[in-house]
């Protein structure tokens, strides 16, 4: 017989505000009616509530992603793909210097429930930390219910693609998602397919255009086709990428409509490596090596392409693969 | 494995292609019809990567066809022969594997520092 058990999380009672506090390992998590203070044994940290919630949103929807998801300048997390590191400074030149960095490794099950239950306590029914400023309430005051369909959202990941039949499906009114305000230019005319009978499930195409148009959140990468371990994950951007993305891959990025800028920085070090203000056409490249963070003046769809084979991190880590995506 | 998107230039009748793997069309602009057919002996082992220009009328079962404009995804789908027709100028983005017919822009093409 083989038991199964649950990671076990470490929360206090409510505090006065009504929120629980939160321990992993030496990190400790608390909130107020603002902010979110975060502890460690060599320092502490604050932020404001809403920012820290839309980066938490990001990490426990995207469990922890590619590499690594920075909270802002000093906390964040590294994905090792079974555990991850909780780290306060360490990708932080001051923080680094004065030796006040602290990092925790963790098993990915314990830190995965921690936040969610973190995020689910955290948030209020008033806020929804996927959506762009203008489309949600506030985060703050003291603890006032939840949001539970807002922050357990489905998160589309296609085997094949959007609309094949079996896999996942086209967005509409009925199912919830009407057109985004922003997006009300957008055809929404659908292909034309016409299959013989019985290839019905290999015949398949639907617009990506008013599938996006239709995304009730941003900076939030779906996977709309896979081709082996290439990624098709468009998304839609409005205001700023709550998180600063650490890349341990080459990640590459198509501007389908309207304006994204990215400040791109050192991954480990911050220091500022490039700004790239990409239109309709546009095509960068991430390299492996770097973090960045996009602006998005208006709400925008951006084809962010990945190569998702588990072997990339070490095969860039040991240098026999390069950080770059090109030989010029 | 190499990974690569392909920008095509979609005009008049191309020529059939297969792949071994699934690939897709998204089309960045125009009209384009899409023919498929299921080819009745596999063009390439099933481990091969990218897709290959067909010499001859594929020999198979015809699957159907789609019109796709700007902003659809199509599903070319492995093992099936495949043929865009274009009557005005439009552009196809590929998400596929690198082929015998893959060409390298990227280098010539990118703006770096």
């Amino acid at each position: 017989m083989t038991a199964t058990l649950e990671p076990e999380v470490t929360s206090s009672a409510p505090n006065n505000q009504g929120y629980r506090e939160f321990s992993l390992g030496q990190f400790t998590f608390r909130r107020d009616e603002y902010f979110a203070y975060v502890d460690w044994p060599t320092g502490s940290h604050i932020m404001s509530v809403d920012a820290f919630l839309r980066a938490l949103q990001r990490d426990v929807a995207w469990d922890f992603f590619y590499g690594t998801v920075n909270f802002d300048g000093v906390i964040g997390t590294v994905n090792h793909y079974g555990t991850v590191d909780l780290f306060a400074g360490r990708y932080n030149d001051a923080y680094r210097k004065a030796e006040l960095d602290y990092t925790e490794n963790v098993e990915t099950p314990l830190i995965r429930e921690t936040f969610k239950e973190m995020l689910d306590d955290w948030t209020n029914a008033t806020f929804d930390p996927f959506a762009s400023p203008h489309e949600t309430g506030s985060a703050f005051g003291i603890k006032n219910g939840n949001n539970r369909p807002a922050i357990t959202r489905h998160r589309v990941a296609a085997a094949r693609m959007v609309a094949v039949p079996g896999d996942e499906g086209l967005r509409s009114d009925e199912s919830g998602h009407p057109i985004n305000r922003m997006f009300a230019d957008v055809p929404q005319d659908e292909p034309e397919v016409y299959p013989e009978p019985g290839f019905e499930s290999e015949v398949a195409a639907y617009s990506l255009f008013a599938y996006l148009s239709r995304s009730p959140v941003t900076w939030n990468p779906s996977v709309v086709s896979v081709c082996k371990n290439s990624l098709f994950c468009p998304t839609t951007e409005e205001y700023i990428l709550p998180i600063i993305h650490g890349n341990d891959r080459v990640e590459w990025f198509l501007q389908l409509s309207d304006e994204i800028h990215w400040e791109v920085e050192d991954r480990d070090s911050g220091s500022v490596r490039a700004r790239v203000v990409m239109r309709p056409g546009d095509v960068s490249a991430m390299p492996a090596d770097i973090r960045h963070q996009g602006y998005a003046p208006k709400r925008s769809m951006l084809l962010v392409w990945e190569n998702a084979d588990p072997s990339l991190p070490e095969l860039i880590a040991s240098g026999q693969t390069p950080t770059y995506p090109i030989d010029f | 494995m190499e990974y690569v998107l392909e920008a095509v230039r979609a005009e008049g009748v191309s020529p059939w292609r297969t792949a071994a793997h699934d690939e897709f069309a998204l089309v960045l602009d125009g009209e384009i019809e899409i023919k498929l057919v299921k080819l009745t002996e596999p063009a390439l082992p099933a481990d091969a990567a990218g897709s290959i220009e067909l010499p001859d009328e594929p020999g198979g079962t015809y699957m159907g066809r789609i019109v796709a404009r700007r902003g659809h995804q199509v599903l070319l789908p492995a093992g099936a022969a495949y043929r865009f027709s274009a009557e005005q100028p439009g552009v196809i983005l590929m998400q596929t594997i690198a082929g015998p017919d893959t060409v390298y822009r990227w280098a010539e093409i990118c703006q770096s520092l």
